[in-house]
């Protein structure tokens, strides 16, 4: 914890006009501005005592904001507690501190400078205060130190007290939404109504009867087919089967071999499939879709087809944790059979048809355009989804 | 509700106490009507629900023209001593007009400047009470809004930061993060900082380095007795009413009268003028002053002199009110003098001057009585002054210019009185001294010559003699030129004159039967001799002037005017006044109480006491009262502190917020005395434990005084969680069961 007291130019004005008016009840026999500069000394001296007594063990604390997303409102909470036990806080400045070292997942990287406003905390009360953050890129974003700033109650001594208080969040990448249409092109066969899976479980569709077995619960018993001397049964449901869908990232090719037009951020095209896998997989879970992903040229491992909001955090929060200045590796990815699932394969500079079966779907990040559900204006231009024929291959057709 | 949901409205007060004071130190009352108006508008079309502003440019444009309207006006009037007023009408109006302009925590700060300057600059101006009030709640409420602006500043931050992110989704909007009671701790931080600061600055005022006696230098410019004539200040005096003390005239048979003419009452006698510090001083060197004592009777008569006290005297009695002075304020000629204290005085026989220059000054609730004959026979003055009045005494006036312009007047009104008298015999001489007094009376007395208390016109030149500048160039000022013009120009042609400074007593209370005396009765006049033994004085003061000051100017407001010329004496004596003297004063009657561990605290009462006693004129009984008066103030502070120390208990017991009002806290009250009474039998309840879980308990222990509690433990669940309101024989019957509990509970331990 460290403490520090600044002199703003409040305080400098302040301080001349307190010599002036010394000066002038020097010169003049008149106590009425003798009292009125003392009053002004005096008020130098509050000044001090307050905002330091007020801040003296403050107690700061940052609530993880479990993550963010690329050009949306991250709110990051704070929890003040006022160390002084008679002095209460008034108008505190929580802010982040940006690294000392050049640090590339320096929050500072990401975003601009925003700070916590806390307006009052009584003695020994603790209260929360937000700061607002808008994440301009993806990836790995960590807080390091937060000092805590008041000029109060007058403004001319500021004091402000830093605590270390580190903290690691993730930034999901930028998302847009696709239109549902596309994803049913894309699942072949649509989302359609319900279907039912050749696994068993307890939840779904009516299968069967079946003979108890322990271990089951009480609740799957078909009591009404149970005879007196019979042991009982259990019901038996067909687990549901949602439509499937496994994206492929294509990273195979590292950032500077990319075969992209000259003059074009090859690292900003990268980022954009990485967003365009973010908006199908958002997207197509939102549809009740099963998503897989598969990184290819990474060392990332491969998450399973599944739904649910947690597995849609689960795929950004893979998104989000790619780090394109690794090494890429030629690894073999699996890629199920295309009774199994729905295959799209989104490459960055040029469709390579080897990825995937025969029936994948190979898209660029130009075809976000095309997929996107309403055109998003008035963003940076990097996070706009690119029009067709941006790169050397296909004009951005997509291919199938 | 938050600390900052009464804002503007402060801002508005500050500008408003700005102005006031500013007002009240310049006496431009037009002013204060003007811009209050304005401001108070401001809360309505700006600040009011509608919340119409001024564009920028209208602003700025009207800015500019009140920046040109003080050039102008100090172009018109290049008077230095008049820049900070402009200055400070300057940043009243821009306060004013900034109120109605859109303005953040910035501009905020800008009116704050503004009305900050504006105070300063008229403390320059004025000294009176009034104003010094209104700068120390105007000081102390800066404190206030300079801390609600650092909120407001926070708060406007706070939403630019907010405003300046774009984003896909809406960004929050600032939401205070704010604690359980802002505005309560918030008023308790701004009472805590204005004492200490209040505490400090007194601390600066009463060390800050000071002349050691700047003999009422900083008493700045207003009406009122200074026993010397200082003609270098030129700035703009202000009319005070102030009532300085009371005087009694009574006839040789003791009747208390009405003077015909007004009683001119001789406070200082001033015969030299130094033409080096402009000033007129007592001449130096007086060998015949002697001392008269007084036993403290005030009706022993202590002779000044006189080898015979006559019955046909009149007598006047003096009771000072609020006037601390050494000086002895007597009509022409005083011959015996009483005190109601053992004094001291010092007579001067040459001119008859009295003062206590050895006990100490005459102020408030000091008595003192004259015996007075107005028509003095020479034979009465040379029995006081003996030796001390020479036949001839010339005066020594170094000025040629005014001794021209005296004949230059003589030649023209009166060119008979230039010609030398030869062989001529001393009463001839002596008439013609009074014959050449009459014609400058006369002719100050002109069209010519105007009375205002306003100086600052009369621009102070080196090398050029202010008297002469009075007569020849200038021609106006207040009584002290006016005397000074003509005991100059009397002195320049060598007759023997001097200047008399005291009060002009005119105002006369027929219930009292007696005259009250004002500051603003404040005059200087000349004597001029007449005889070897004889002195006649002279007015040259218009006598408008002094039919101005018989005016009056009572009103209903000076029945109630007492009040304010205690506070305003207070104020002058032991604020204004206050200088190095004072300082040394304080510094060794604390360590007197240092010294006297305590004991000189006691002094201290009983000297109060004393005081008071004497001034409601109680006699013995007074201590008494005062005894009783003391006891039930004391009760009365016991009384409050129990009550606010039980208030604070009842919110602890019920976990009540400062947002619980009071009037719930009354109701729920008789449930502290029930938890008393839990104590007295035995069965005191834990804070954690809800209160009907805890008559389970008392159950087990003292059932009798659980069945007797229950009902009022459920009543108290009702008041407290039910919404149930209490009305007054409500809460009465909730009392009385509580009375008859513990009854109960002290029964049952016996």
């Amino acid at each position: 914890m460290r403490y520090r007291y600044h002199l703003n130019l409040a305080g400098v004005l302040y301080l001349a006009v307190t010599l002036l008016v010394g000066f002038a009840a020097t010169i003049r026999p008149n106590n009425l501005l003798v009292w009125i500069f003392g009053l002004l000394l005096g008020l130098i001296v509050i000044s001090g005592l307050i905002s330091g007594g007020a801040l003296f063990r403050i107690s700061m604390r940052r609530l993880d904001p479990m993550n963010g997303r690329v050009d949306r409102p991250m709110i990051v909470r704070y929890a003040i507690q006022g160390g002084s036990r008679f002095i209460p806080l008034f108008d505190v400045r929580i802010r982040e501190v940006p690294s000392r070292d050049a640090d590339s997942s320096d929050w500072s990287t990401f975003a601009a400078g925003a700070f916590a406003w806390v307006m009052h905390a009584g003695p020994g009360e603790t209260v929360h205060a937000e700061a607002v953050f808008v994440p301009r890129r993806r990836g790995r974003m960590k807080f390091h130190r937060l000092e805590a700033r008041s000029s109060f109650p007058f403004g001319l001594i500021g004091k402000s007290v830093t605590i270390e208080r580190e903290l690691e969040t993730l930034i999901f990448p930028r998302t847009c939404r696709i239109r549902a249409s596309a994803i049913e092109k894309l699942l072949g066969g649509g989302i359609g109504g319900g279907r039912s899976g050749p696994g068993t479980g307890s939840i779904g569709e009516y299968a069967g009867l079946r003979e108890y077995r322990p271990g089951d619960s009480i609740r799957s018993v078909a009591w009404k087919r149970i005879r007196p001397d019979q042991l009982p049964v259990v019901i038996q449901r067909a687990m549901p089967s949602p439509p499937r869908l496994i994206l492929v990232l294509d990273l195979r090719r590292p950032t500077e071999r990319l075969r992209l037009v000259e003059g074009s951020n090859h690292r900003e095209q990268e980022e954009e499939a990485i967003s365009f896998v973010a908006s199908i997989a958002e997207t197509a879970i939102g549809l009740g879709v099963e998503v897989g992903l598969r990184i290819a040229g990474t060392s990332m491992p491969d998450l399973p087809m599944r739904g649910g909001r947690r597995h849609l955090g689960r795929l950004q929060a893979q998104l989000a944790a790619i780090d394109l200045d690794s090494e890429r590796l030629d690894r073999e990815i699996v890629i199920p059979p295309p009774n199994v699932a729905s295959v799209v394969v989104v490459h960055v500079d040029r469709v390579d048809p080897s990825l995937g079966h025969h029936g994948a779907w190979h898209l660029l990040p130009a075809n976000l355009a095309e997929f996107a559900a309403r055109p998003t204006e008035g963003r940076a231009p990097s996070m706009q989804p690119r029009e067709a024929g941006g790169t050397e291959s296909d004009n951005g057709e997509a291919a199938a | 509700m938050t600390p900052l949901s009464r804002y503007r409205r402060h801002l508005r007060i500050e500008v408003l106490l700005a102005v006031t004071a500013y007002a009240v130190a310049l006496q431009t009352f037009e002013l204060m009507f003007v811009l209050g108006a304005a401001a108070l508008a401001s809360g309505y079309v700006s600040d009011g629900p509608r919340g119409r502003y001024l564009p920028i440019w209208v602003t700025t444009v009207l800015a500019a023209m009140l920046f040109g309207w003080s050039v102008f006006s100090f172009l018109a009037n290049p008077d230095p001593a008049s820049v900070m007023a402009l200055v400070g009408r300057l940043g009243c109006s821009l306060a004013v007009l900034r109120l109605f302009g859109r303005r953040s925590a910035r501009e905020d700060r800008q009116v704050i400047l503004l009305a900050v300057v504006a105070v300063v600059g008229a403390c320059l101006y004025s000294f009176q009470f009034l104003f010094g009030l209104l700068v120390v709640v105007f000081s102390l409420h800066t404190v206030q809004v300079i801390m609600l602006n650092r909120l407001q500043s926070g708060l406007d931050d706070a939403r630019a930061d907010r405003r300046g992110l774009t984003a896909d989704l809406p960004v929050p909007p600032v939401e205070a993060a704010s604690g359980r009671s802002p505005i309560g701790e918030f008023r308790g931080l701004v009472v805590g900082c204005t004492f200490v600061a209040c505490v400090l600055a007194t601390g600066v005022f009463l060390i800050f380095p000071r002349q050691i006696d700047a003999d009422g230098a900083s008493l700045g410019s207003r009406t009122g007795f200074t026993p010397e004539v200082d003609l270098t200040r030129n700035d703009q005096l202000e009319q005070s009413n102030r009532e300085v003390f009371t005087v009694e005239w009574a006839d040789p048979q003791g009747v208390p009268i009405q003077w015909p003419q007004p009683l001119r009452l001789r406070g200082a006698v001033l015969d030299r003028w130094n033409a080096a510090d402009r000033r007129w001083m007592a001449r130096a060197g007086r060998r015949y002053l002697r001392t008269v004592t007084t036993s403290g009777d005030p009706d022993e008569f202590v002779s000044l002199g006189a080898a015979e006290i006559g019955r046909g005297l009149y007598t006047q009695t003096v009771t000072m009110r609020s006037l601390a002075t050494s000086r002895v304020f007597a009509r022409w000629a005083p011959l015996a003098i009483a005190c109601d204290q053992p004094r001291t005085f010092t007579i001067d026989p040459a001119d008859l001057e009295l003062e206590d220059t050895i006990t100490g000054e005459l102020d408030r609730f000091t008595t003192y009585r004259l015996l007075v004959d107005p028509n003095p026979s020479p034979e009465a003055i040379e029995s006081i002054a003996g030796d001390a009045i020479p036949p001839v005494r010339p005066p020594i006036f170094n000025v040629p210019e005014v001794r021209e312009e005296a004949e230059r007047i003589l030649s023209e009104r009166a060119p008979e009185l230039l010609e030398p008298l030869i062989d001529a015999d001393e009463a001839v001489r002596w008439r013609r001294n009074r014959q050449i007094a009459e014609t400058f009376t006369r002719y100050l007395r002109g069209d010519d010559f105007r009375y205002t208390l306003d100086l600052r016109r009369f621009v102070q030149r080196r090398g050029v003699d202010p008297i002469h500048a009075f007569l020849t160039e200038y021609r106006f000022g207040h009584c002290e030129y006016f005397a000074s013009g003509l005991a100059g120009l009397c002195q320049s042609l060598g007759i023997e004159c001097r200047v008399v400074t005291g009060f002009v007593a005119v105002e006369y209370d027929d219930a009292l039967g007696r005259y009250i005396v004002r500051e603003s009765n404040a005059h200087a006049w000349v004597e001029v001799r007449t005889g070897r033994w004889s002195w006649r004085e002279f007015d040259p003061t218009s006598s408008e002037v002094l039919d101005e000051l018989q005016a009056g100017r009572r009103s209903w407001a000076d029945d109630w005017r007492w009040l304010y010329d205690r506070a305003d004496f207070l104020w002058t004596s032991r604020f204004v006044t206050f200088d190095g003297k004072s300082q040394a004063t304080l510094a060794d009657r604390f360590g007197a109480l240092v010294g006297s561990g305590g004991w000189g605290v006691l002094e201290d009462a009983r000297s109060i006491a004393r005081k008071v006693n004497k001034y409601f004129q109680l006699g013995p009984a007074g201590y008494i009262w005062l005894g009783i008066v003391a006891l039930a103030v004391s009760l009365g502070v016991v009384a409050i502190v129990a009550e606010l120390r039980r208030r604070r208990r009842i919110r602890q017991v019920l976990h009540a917020g400062r947002d619980v009002p009071l009037g719930r806290l009354r109701e729920a009250a008789f449930y502290l005395d029930l938890l008393d009474v839990f104590e007295v039998a035995g069965c005191a309840k834990p804070g954690s434990t809800p209160p009907l879980k805890h008559l389970d308990e008392v159950l087990r222990v003292r059932p009798d005084v659980a069945e007797a509690a229950r009902p009022l433990v459920e009543l108290f669940y009702e008041v407290r969680f039910g919404d149930r309101r209490l009305d007054a024989s409500a809460r009465r019957s909730a009392a009385e069961s509580v009375v008859q509990l513990r009854a109960i509970a002290e029964g049952g331990l016996s």
